[in-house]
């Protein structure tokens, strides 16, 4: 960070490369929306690079920066619910490499799968995207979400019984596709 | 070495409670719970078999990506990066200090001080020499030529 403060231009943009699509995913996650997913990332650099010259050493980036896309990701869902806007741009996750035909079915189940994480409440999804998609620990994941590890916990166990429910019907299929 | 017998229940609670928090990956698990549940894995068919099931909404889970491509963000991130805010003030090449207003500032008033100066010097001069060859032209032409010059003396 006293790099980047410094104005070293590969400390930025290594900086970028790493965090930036993690930071996508988890607000795409949580708000289900491309380009708020993506201006919420865009806000969270300008964020940091203007936090960088006062950044504190035991501060961890990535939780920094989770933490404010995940309060900015919270701000536009609610602005969004105020103004009474249905999220008409919901998007998921395009994995490009996918669409070829032979991939077609694996395509499918990727489908599948992501719309039965949509359907979750919006903060067992960001639970979920936090500690398995990202890897953050329980300490972490609550910390950004601002909850207790048992509160974190409890979002967790819901989320996966409830995905486990909503994929139960496709079970064979998906875990044969899995294989 | 596996045992095939049942785990207590109070074990058998605290682990499913865990792997259905945080699914059958070992690096997802707590940290305070890890070295525990590693070794009921390692002893426990039941744990193993546990684990198993936990691990097929895992693997369903990984299936979905998700980091959606961003390269066409990176430029208008950078933008905004202070690599490029440094690079458009070429001042701080000179001065890597902060507060690069005070200097400037200095500088500038000094500058401004200085062009006042030389705009304005120009004239004194300039009205000084006037004043000295007016009056020496008026002390010149009171003087009667006929009294204080002899005829042939002004060559």
């Amino acid at each position: 960070m006293i790099q980047v403060a410094q104005g070293d231009a590969v400390a930025c943009r290594l900086l970028v490369q790493r965090h930036l699509s993690p930071l996508v995913g988890l607000a795409l996650r949580m708000t289900r929306n491309n380009s708020e997913a993506e201006d919420i990332a865009q806000e969270a650099f300008v964020r940091l690079w203007k936090q960088s010259k006062n950044w504190q050493p035991k501060a961890k980036i990535s939780t920094w920066l989770y933490r404010v896309a995940h309060n900015l990701s919270i701000d536009a869902i609610r602005r969004r619910e105020r103004q009474g806007v249905a999220s008409s741009d919901i998007t998921e996750i395009e994995d490009t490499a996918t669409n070829q035909s032979g991939m077609r079915h694996k395509q499918d189940v990727t489908n599948q799968v992501q719309a039965a994480i949509s359907s979750l409440p919006e903060r067992q999804r960001t639970a979920i995207t936090l500690v398995h998609h990202r890897d953050l620990s329980n300490k972490e994941a609550a910390n950004i979400m601002d909850i207790s590890v048992d509160a974190l916990e409890s979002l967790l166990a819901r989320g996966r019984r409830g995905l486990r429910e909503v994929l139960e019907d496709q079970r064979e299929d998906l875990l044969g596709e899995q294989l | 070495m596996t045992d095939q017998t049942p785990l207590i229940q109070q074990d058998k609670e605290q682990l499913q409670f865990l792997l259905d928090c945080y699914g059958a990956y070992e690096h997802h698990w707590p940290e305070e719970n890890r070295v525990w549940m590693l070794k009921l894995m390692e002893v426990s068919t039941e744990a193993q078999q546990l684990r198993a099931h936990s691990s097929e909404l895992d693997g369903l889970l990984d299936l979905t990506p998700s980091e959606p491509d961003t390269s066409h963000l990176m430029d208008a991130i950078l933008a905004t990066s202070p690599v490029t805010i440094n690079k458009e003030f070429f001042l701080w090449d000179f001065w890597p200090y902060e507060s690069i207003w005070r200097p400037l500032s200095a500088l500038t008033t000094a500058g401004a001080f200085g062009l006042m100066l030389g705009m304005s010097s120009p004239n004194w001069i300039y009205n000084q020499d006037n004043i000295e060859l007016q009056e020496a032209y008026l002390a010149f032409s009171e003087v009667s030529f006929s009294s204080d010059f002899l005829e042939g003396e002004i060559n």
